[in-house]
């Protein structure tokens, strides 16, 4: 560990490794799946439009 | 500062930035409630909710919160990059908002699928993981924020050995 006032304090160092692996996680989810946005959780065709219409006309329970 | 704007500069940024915390946990479960709900009214009502306490609730807090710490950063002996602890605080900050800034169009998605009574309870409920884990994850990162700023774990940056930013009040 760095002496006291000086060096990079190890909370830091951990924050940084943490962050640094949330990051690549996010990367390789965006490389991956590359739809990370409202397109992904709705229907084929209704991403760009914004509504979402699917079949029957009401709800089914 | 004087130590009457510092006080008020504190409990603007304390009431922001706690509010906010609150803000996402009514959030995540008004989200949860959509994800579980078994009434259709109520999972099209929980999405509907969800948009305005996003837009007239969350973004207001969540500006409000990195507004009034940059200016309590600034304006005090703690400095905006002289601490660790201040700038791990700030990049969450800016994250946490930028990533809220870009997820309301999601949830103007969302409610716009829940205004929708084509859409059928099934793919309402299919929808409603997202804001449960971008809900999930703020609150998270939003407490260590919180923990962060209570215990102020020691440490100076390259930039706070060098003496910088040292022109702020005498004491926090």
């Amino acid at each position: 560990m760095a002496a006291p006032g000086t060096g990079t304090p190890r909370w830091v160092k951990v924050f940084a490794i943490i962050g640094g692996v949330i990051a690549l996680m996010a990367v390789i989810v965006l490389l991956a799946g590359g739809n990370h946005g409202p397109g992904r959780h709705l229907s084929e065709g209704n991403a760009a439009g914004g509504t979402v219409v699917v079949g029957a006309a009401g709800d089914p329970g | 500062m004087t130590p009457a704007w510092r006080r008020l500069a504190l409990t603007a940024h304390v009431a922001a930035s706690v509010g906010w915390l609150g803000a996402v946990a009514a959030f995540l479960v008004v989200a949860a409630a959509g994800l579980a709900g078994a009434d259709p009214q109520a999972v099209r009502a929980s999405y509907l909710s969800m948009e305005i306490i996003a837009w007239f609730v969350l973004v207001p807090l969540a500006v409000a919160s990195l507004v009034t710490g940059v200016v309590q950063a600034l304006g005090t002996r703690w400095g905006l990059f002289r601490h660790y602890w201040v700038v791990v605080k700030l990049v969450l900050n800016v994250l946490a908002t930028a990533v809220l800034l870009l997820y309301t169009r999601t949830i103007g998605h969302l409610a716009d699928a829940a205004r929708d009574t084509g859409t059928p309870l099934a793919e309402l409920r299919a929808l409603g993981w997202s804001p449960v884990v971008h809900a999930g994850a703020a609150l998270l990162v939003l407490l260590v924020a919180t923990v962060l700023a209570v215990y102020k774990p020691p440490g100076l940056t390259p930039h706070g050995l060098r003496g910088g930013g040292r022109s702020g009040a005498a004491r926090p």
